[in-house]
């Protein structure tokens, strides 16, 4: 029950009798949060690959950048 | 007494001949000829740095390890010039092939922000199985491409050291 709570909140096509449905039309204000929220993620995301490619990045080329600058 | 002389600076890894002073790297890597004797000359832990005035020669060695065993200079000059561009250092160098004593390696051009400013970087890359080396000319003005350009002229590696 909780699950299926879960599953039509987020509006995939089932009801809690579990028999199929239309997709139930968003509001604007549903569709604003949404697209906030795929934002968030993107930033997250990039900002995880960005510090996986720098890690990467100081293994293969593991020298000190301000050597030289002091 | 001139002998003498040679003799104490030959000792500081710098010897002064008709064409220039000759700078050795301590471990016995390289060599490479400078207008004047290095003001200062420090060495931290596999690294060594030499002060020409505002203009630094900064070189550094580091050992191969299993993350970069079997990368070409390429490789590896590619990811320290994404390390420029990613870490949270102002500033950009690109990466290219160049030759020096006859070797190929990778050249380096390009700059940074440091606390006295925006310094001009212009270094070499190269190496073994064992380790890589990267030596850098540093400093603002032009005077980093003249240092430069004749420290790539005069590059010399182990076993072709004169004196």
């Amino acid at each position: 029950m909780g699950l299926l709570a879960i599953v039509g909140s987020i509006g995939l096509p089932m009801s809690v009798d579990g028999q199929s449905r239309e997709r139930p039309e968003r509001s604007g204000e549903d569709l604003q949060r949404l697209e906030a929220r795929q934002r968030q993620l993107d930033v997250v995301s990039e900002a995880a690959s960005r510090e996986v490619r720098v890690e990467r990045n100081r293994r293969k080329a593991p020298f000190d950048l301000s050597w030289g600058l002091r | 007494m001139r002998a003498f002389i040679i003799g104490v600076v030959s000792f500081l890894s710098f010897s002064c001949t008709a064409e220039g002073v000759t700078v050795r790297d301590p471990n016995g890597e390289f060599s490479f000829l400078a207008d004047d004797a290095p003001e200062e000359e420090r060495e931290e832990s596999g690294k060594v740095l030499w002060a020409f005035g505002a203009v630094r020669v900064a070189a550094q060695r580091v050992p191969r390890t299993s993350y970069n065993r079997g990368l070409s200079l390429a490789e590896v000059a590619a990811a320290l010039s994404e390390r420029f561009e990613f870490e949270d250092i102002e500033g950009s160098v690109e990466a290219s092939p160049c030759t020096a004593d006859g070797r190929a390696i990778q050249c380096l051009d390009g700059w940074t922000e440091s606390e006295s400013g925006r310094v001009q970087r212009r270094g070499l890359l190269f190496g073994s199985d064992d380790e890589l080396v990267l030596v850098e000319v540093i400093g603002d003005g032009g005077r980093v491409d003249e240092v430069f350009e004749r420290l790539l002229q005069s590059f010399r590696w182990p076993g072709e050291l004169d004196g």
